[in-house]
């Protein structure tokens, strides 16, 4: 129940390549090939440890369709980490990683770590976009790259950690102001300055004003 | 209070009567009365310590020891530094006097106190003291509401008390903000005296004696941040206005009454939201579980939510939560029993007689597919009052379905690569995959739903295909058994219910709900049965109709009120007075019926538009 941080995360990418699948497996460990299709914005979260620090990923998942886009342009905001998944059997999805990236970029804070995902790459056979035009994408415009298989998990759990030890970096080295909660972070109740004054002996209970 | 050369010294031993009398000769003999008189207050202050004690010896006891250890701080009245003060100030005959009264029952010293001025400031001395009681406790509650709470609630705890403390020390500044603090403490002071009368008839409870020992360690616990609390407590009641404290009630029971007056501190806490009053609920009800009060006997406190009491029936189970008022309808409306066929076979049904019906009761048989073209507006015929048993006439609209279909297919697929909506057909496989009608890999009803999309898209091309419509378009498929043309216009008058839901945009919660017409939200609890979603949509198809319907009933209403007021007409006869009262009783009758309709007419209009908006 504890945490140090929360972090917030955006999932963003068109319809179909995977985004839903990517959460369920990284929050519930299955694999469902059939999947209602995401209608404005689903939730999911987890916990996760970075260098022995107890951390709350709290993640927005977003409808894919262009149809939906205002919704999710307004998600941006608040949000630490996007995963930005693309489907390696389908170039088109690729393709359409620009325009996601700039409606990411003016929407969101200006620190917001974001990883790019190539989804599907189980599908060795069908594969359409190649490891190193992604690769060459995510260098191009300074983001993390990875190709994930949220049927095999393979690489889910990796996606979803590394952006949080980046924002954790980040957060380290003082890009993120933790006390903006329009950054998309949060505070752990844990850390609030009263607890040691509190002599209850429960610990969580602070009545410091840093987490709310 | 009048400042008290000897209140420092009196008030370090104030725990101790004993010690008290050694003290309190020494600093009387400077004083102008002869050493009779320290005798005649020693008595009294003995007395009032006795009766007292008498009325509930732990309470007292500890908040003696809470005193004593916070004497030398704070500046909290002490009963007998001020008793000492005050009876110094008085004259001998009264003394005397009072001391005979102090001597009797304490019913009857309590009548007497009335009467003699002495009394009174002995009642003030009390009124303090019990004050600086109350001060104590609650500072204690405070800690204890902080150290128990869950995190979100006791933060908003702290945060209205530290409102509360920030206003008090800025007295000034409350005109500034008028929702400030200041007003809150003057509301929470509000609650705590407010009912002294009823309080004062409630009958005086046993103390429970596990929660005084739990109260008591958290005194112990909490003693570092007890200064702080005790100083600043806003929750205390302010001292300089007299007669405001609910003191018969601290007289029959201290500790039990001002845990009565924290519970009403904890109403404030509680009543802003509805999420940290669930989080926060267990708790609370917990706090307030000591307070062994019957619930018949309870006053209520206009304007706060009831207070919730747990029962000491001790059976482990948890009281149920305050129960909150119903909505109130605008207009009563009985749910008709379902629409069954023998129903609809006796009657003559127009289109709206119809819809109402509908909205009032839905269907209890399957014979949907015969009415819904009615219901749903498909008819368009001049004649309003058209037969619906009559079979619906489906040529026309056969043709032209089949007119858009065959649009759609006949797409080259070179010219489908660049139409982007036309692909995205894929979704349709995500849609109820596992209610039975969809089951299965290669599935026809599938295929049926990819066509009525497709067909949807050469309909409306501006709306095109959105995700969602296949939620929408699944349950119309299953009640037309298949029949895509029919399903397809079933759905293109579904549509005019959803598109002009464009502001739901800015409904974020609530997107899914309203674009899939809350399909997904009642297909949770059961996949494979479309029942409960066909009832509600039914009823939001229908729900127009209604318009007649409160027409209807204002005619109706009109007609009772007229009915009503006659009788009243022949009187006015005898006295102008009477009528002209009658007169505006029953302008305002009519202004109301006038309001109603207004109202009414507003609201029809809005659901009206709706449809021909789309159009549009």
């Amino acid at each position: 129940m504890s945490y140090a941080y929360l972090f917030k995360y955006i999932i963003i990418g068109d319809t179909g390549v995977g985004k839903s699948c990517l959460l369920l497996q990284f929050t519930d460990k299955r694999f469902q090939p059939i999947h209602d299709l995401t209608i404005g914005v689903e939730f999911g979260a987890r916990m996760i440890t970075i260098q022995n620090k107890q951390i709350k990923l709290q993640i927005w998942d977003t409808a894919g369709q262009e149809t939906f886009r205002s919704i999710t342009r307004s998600y941006y905001r608040g949000a630490a980490g996007a995963l930005l998944v693309y489907d390696i059997t389908r170039r088109e999805t690729f393709n359409h990683l620009t325009t996601w990236l700039e409606d990411a970029r003016q929407h969101s804070n200006s620190s917001m770590v974001i990883m790019l995902i190539g989804n599907k790459c189980d599908l060795e056979s069908r594969r359409e976009v190649r490891r190193e035009e992604g690769e060459a994408f995510a260098r191009e415009h300074g983001l993390i790259f990875m190709e994930t298989s949220a049927k095999t998990a393979a690489n889910v759990e990796e996606a979803f950690i590394n952006t949080a030890q980046e924002i954790y970096d980040k957060i380290q080295e003082g890009v993120f102001d933790i006390n903006n909660e329009a950054n998309g972070i949060k505070i752990g109740p844990q850390l609030s300055p009263s607890s040691q004054k509190s002599s209850s002996g429960n610990p969580a209970l602070g009545t410091g004003g840093g987490c709310c | 209070m009048e400042p008290s050369p000897s209140s420092n010294k009196a008030s370090s031993s104030s725990s101790s009567t004993h010690q008290k009398r050694k003290h309190h000769p020494k600093k009387s003999s400077s004083s102008d009365a002869g050493s009779n008189l320290d005798r005649q207050q020693r008595r009294e202050l003995r007395h009032i310590k006795k009766s007292l004690k008498k009325y509930d010896p732990k309470s007292l006891a500890e908040i003696n020891r809470e005193q004593q250890n916070q004497g030398r701080t704070n500046t909290n009245v002490n009963l007998t530094t001020a008793s000492t003060s005050s009876v110094s100030a008085s004259s001998n005959s009264q003394i005397i006097r009072s001391n005979r009264a102090l001597k009797k029952e304490h019913r009857r010293q309590e009548k007497r106190e009335k009467r003699s001025r002495h009394q009174d400031n002995l009642s003030d001395e009390l009124r303090h003291y019990l004050g600086s009681a109350i001060k104590n406790s609650l500072g204690h509650m405070h800690d204890h509401i902080i150290a128990t709470l869950p995190t979100e609630m006791s933060l908003y705890y702290q945060k209205v008390h530290d409102t509360l403390v920030f206003d008090a020390n800025h007295d000034g500044n409350n005109d500034s903000n008028p929702t400030s603090g200041r007003q809150m403490m003057n509301e929470m002071h509000e609650f705590i005296t407010a009912d002294v009368e009823a309080s004062s008839n409630r009958p005086s409870s046993s103390s429970n004696p596990a929660q005084q020992e739990q109260i008591s360690s958290n005194v112990n616990s909490s003693r570092s941040n007890y200064h702080h609390y005790s100083s600043h407590n806003p929750y205390a009641p302010p001292m300089h206005k007299p007669g405001i404290l609910p003191i018969k009630d601290f007289l029959h029971d201290p500790f039990n009454a001002s845990l009565n007056t924290l519970n009403r501190v904890t109403n404030l806490v509680r009543v802003p939201t509805s999420q940290i009053y669930s989080h926060g609920y267990n708790i609370l009800n917990n706090l307030a579980s000591p307070v062994n009060v019957q619930p018949s006997t309870l006053s209520t406190v206009p304007g706060t939510a009831e207070r919730i009491v747990r029962r000491d029936n001790d059976d482990g189970i948890p009281a149920p939560p305050p129960v909150l008022p119903l909505i109130q309808c605008t207009h009563h409306q009985t749910r008709l029993e379902p629409l069954d066929l023998e129903e609809f076979n006796v009657k003559t049904w127009t289109i709206e007689t119809l819809r109402q019906r509908v909205f009032q009761g839905v269907f209890s048989e399957k014979f949907r597919l015969q009415i819904w073209p009615y219901i749903l507006g498909l008819y368009d015929g001049d004649n309003d009052d058209e037969d619906c048993r009559k079979p619906f006439d489906w040529s026309s609209r056969q043709k032209l379905f089949e007119h858009y279909r065959s649009q759609w297919q006949s797409i080259l697929p070179e010219q489908e690569k660049r139409f982007m909506l036309f692909r995205e057909q894929r979704d349709v496989i995500r849609c109820d995959r596992t209610h039975p009608f969809y089951n299965g890999d290669r599935n026809e009803n599938l295929e049926k739903l990819k066509e009525i999309l497709l067909t949807y898209m050469m309909y409306d091309f501006d709306t095109g295909y959105v995700q969602g419509m296949s939620d929408l378009v699944s349950p119309l498929l299953y009640v037309a058994e298949g029949d895509t043309c029919k399903a397809f216009w079933f759905f293109v008058q579904t549509m005019e219910f959803t598109v002009t839901n464009n502001e739901s945009v800015n409904c974020y919660f609530a997107f899914r709900w309203i674009v899939c017409q809350f399909k997904r939200e009642f297909m949770k609890s059961n996949s494979d049965d479309y029942q409960e979603v066909l009832l509600l949509w039914e009823s939001i198809w229908t729900c127009s109709s209604m318009r007649k319907y409160f027409k209807n009933l204002l005619r109706q209403q009109r007609q009772q009120s007229a009915v009503e007021q006659s009788p009243n007409s022949n009187d006015q006869v005898s006295s102008t007075s009477e009528s002209n009262i009658d007169n505006s009783q029953s302008e305002d009758v009519k202004n109301e019926e006038s309001d109603l309709a207004i109202k009414i007419d507003e609201q029809c209009k809005i659901v009206d538009e709706q449809p021909t908006e789309s159009d549009d």
